[in-house]
């Protein structure tokens, strides 16, 4: 199934709408994570069905930590390859982080050290798990509040993971924002140090931004900001136009807002090209 | 891969995981727990009130020093943090609530599914427990406040036996169980029991209408 157009990320403030209500054409297709779906039964699983038998899906999980230092959890990756079987899913990411130790889970996207050893045992852990799930995956760039020196260029390592493992890359234009705002770094050279066929599809989301002195926060719970709007017109003038995702899990509007939203995310980012003031 | 890269990478992605588990690597160290606190309030929000914020907040930063959580799913994180509690919990109304509240949550997403409601005109003859039926007795009455529960405890009340289950139609039911009820339950085999024509049906029809048992069957 050739997934395209614009998506939204599925929460359950408004599946029960989606399961139960006509199907709707202001959006073409659901990402939905996996983790807070599969091994539930129940409503969960009830409403995920209905939702599956009317609207193409794509997964984006949490819980990889494709960049610890530990051996892939097999319980996990199992059940993710299930759900994405059932659900006949192509398209599956999850993020350029860790989230255990050798103790175990944190629950967190913690950044991943920046290192060559880091990269070649992450290297290594994509290619197993794109053989054990028989599909090419996509990794996001995450927002990070914390860096040290000495480390390589985040777009190096991006770049250079994608070039080894063959893996696509799922480009958060949210987080390369606020990582740009957090950590002072231009974001277009950012998008300019990519590789141009990376990409597998774009995130767009809110953000909080109490100020010059202050973090910017990665909230998904506000509007997206006009700047990340025209950060996403120039990424999609050098990557290509490829499916858009609202991600909201805060301040979650109603559908239709929602909906009216990623449909002006959409036309703002492939109406126009290049970079935009 | 060459050993000495793994072990380069496992001791650096350790040493920020363990900075993370002291409350450090910036802002992680909070996140972490701010998240863990929101998730288990939500979840288990008498037990919740009845520990009192700091030292909810006490326990969800022991958990994050102490313990390995196994399951990776952030909703699972309740069910690990039940796992870490349940040995560290003193005597007391605590332990059964969380254990109570957590029982409330698997029997919401619990897979197996439930038949369509019992009810019928005809006489029941054939009739099986709720598959998603749990079973808890607390030392207190789960309905009481918490000073009436400390107060059960310390008269060292008989326990309160409890049915959870979950209807067709996804609603999650506590029910008080009466001795009639234990009596009843305890002539099920293996989940299942015919009703004879000589004996009284009232209390299968009455368990029937609350879905606590139900008169078909899905394999």
């Amino acid at each position: 199934m050739i997934i395209q157009g614009r998506g939204l990320g599925l929460r359950r403030e408004f599946a029960s709408s989606l399961a139960n209500g006509p199907v709707r054409n202001d959006f073409d297709f659901l990402e939905v994570v996996p983790d807070n779906w599969m091994g539930l039964g129940g409503e969960s699983l009830e409403q995920l069905d209905a939702i599956a038998d009317k609207y193409p899906l794509v997964a984006h999980s949490l819980s990889l930590s494709i960049g610890d230092a530990q051996p892939l959890d097999m319980k996990y990756l199992g059940a993710v390859k299930t759900f994405l079987d059932n659900y006949d899913i192509a398209i599956y990411s999850d993020h350029v982080s860790m989230s255990r130790d050798s103790c175990g889970y944190l629950y967190e996207l913690i950044p991943v050290p920046r290192t060559p050893a880091s990269l070649q045992l992450m290297v290594d852990k994509i290619k197993a798990v794109q053989d054990y799930l028989s599909r090419r995956i996509a990794l996001e760039n995450i927002s990070y509040y914390y860096d040290e020196e000495g480390q390589m260029a985040e777009t190096d390592f991006i770049a250079q993971l994608i070039d080894a493992s063959s893996c696509g890359l799922l480009l958060d234009v949210n987080n390369a924002y606020v990582n740009s705002r957090n950590h002072g770094f231009d974001p277009h050279a950012f998008i300019d140090a990519l590789p141009t066929d990376a990409v597998t599809y774009f995130h767009v989301a809110g953000h909080l931004d109490s100020g010059p002195q202050e973090r910017v926060l990665d909230t998904h719970g506000t509007d997206v900001s006009a700047a990340v709007l025209n950060l996403g017109a120039y990424a999609v003038h050098r990557f290509g136009e490829q499916p858009i995702v609202l991600e909201r899990d805060n301040n979650i509007p109603s559908l239709d807002a929602l909906c009216e939203e990623l449909r002006g995310i959409h036309q703002a980012m492939t109406g126009s090209t290049g970079k935009l003031q | 891969m060459n050993t000495r890269i793994a072990l380069d990478a496992a001791s650096e992605a350790e040493r920020r995981c363990q900075a993370v588990r002291r409350g450090d690597l910036g802002p992680y160290g909070e996140l972490v727990r701010v998240n863990a606190q929101e998730l288990v309030t939500t979840m288990f929000p008498r037990f919740t009130q009845y520990r009192g914020a700091e030292c909810l907040r006490q326990d969800i930063d022991a958990f994050y020093k102490c313990f390995g959580a196994t399951r990776a799913e952030f909703i699972h994180l309740a069910t690990e943090f039940v796992r870490f509690m349940q040995p560290r919990l003193p005597q007391g109304i605590g332990r059964p609530l969380i254990e109570y509240e957590w029982m409330l949550f698997d029997v919401e997403v619990d897979k197996t599914p439930v038949p369509p409601d019992g009810q019928q005109t005809r006489r029941p003859t054939h009739v099986y427990l709720n598959p998603t039926v749990r079973w808890l007795a607390t030392p207190f009455d789960l309905y009481a406040d918490d000073q009436q529960a400390a107060q059960a405890l310390l008269n060292h009340d008989a326990p309160y036996a409890y049915a959870i289950f979950r209807t067709f139609d996804h609603r999650v039911m506590t029910q008080r169980l009466s001795n009639q009820d234990i009596a009843a339950l305890s002539s099920f085999t293996d989940g299942e029991r015919f009703i004879s024509p000589e004996e009284s049906a009232h209390w299968f029809t009455h368990a029937l209408a609350h879905e606590l048992i139900t008169s078909h069957h899905e394999h």
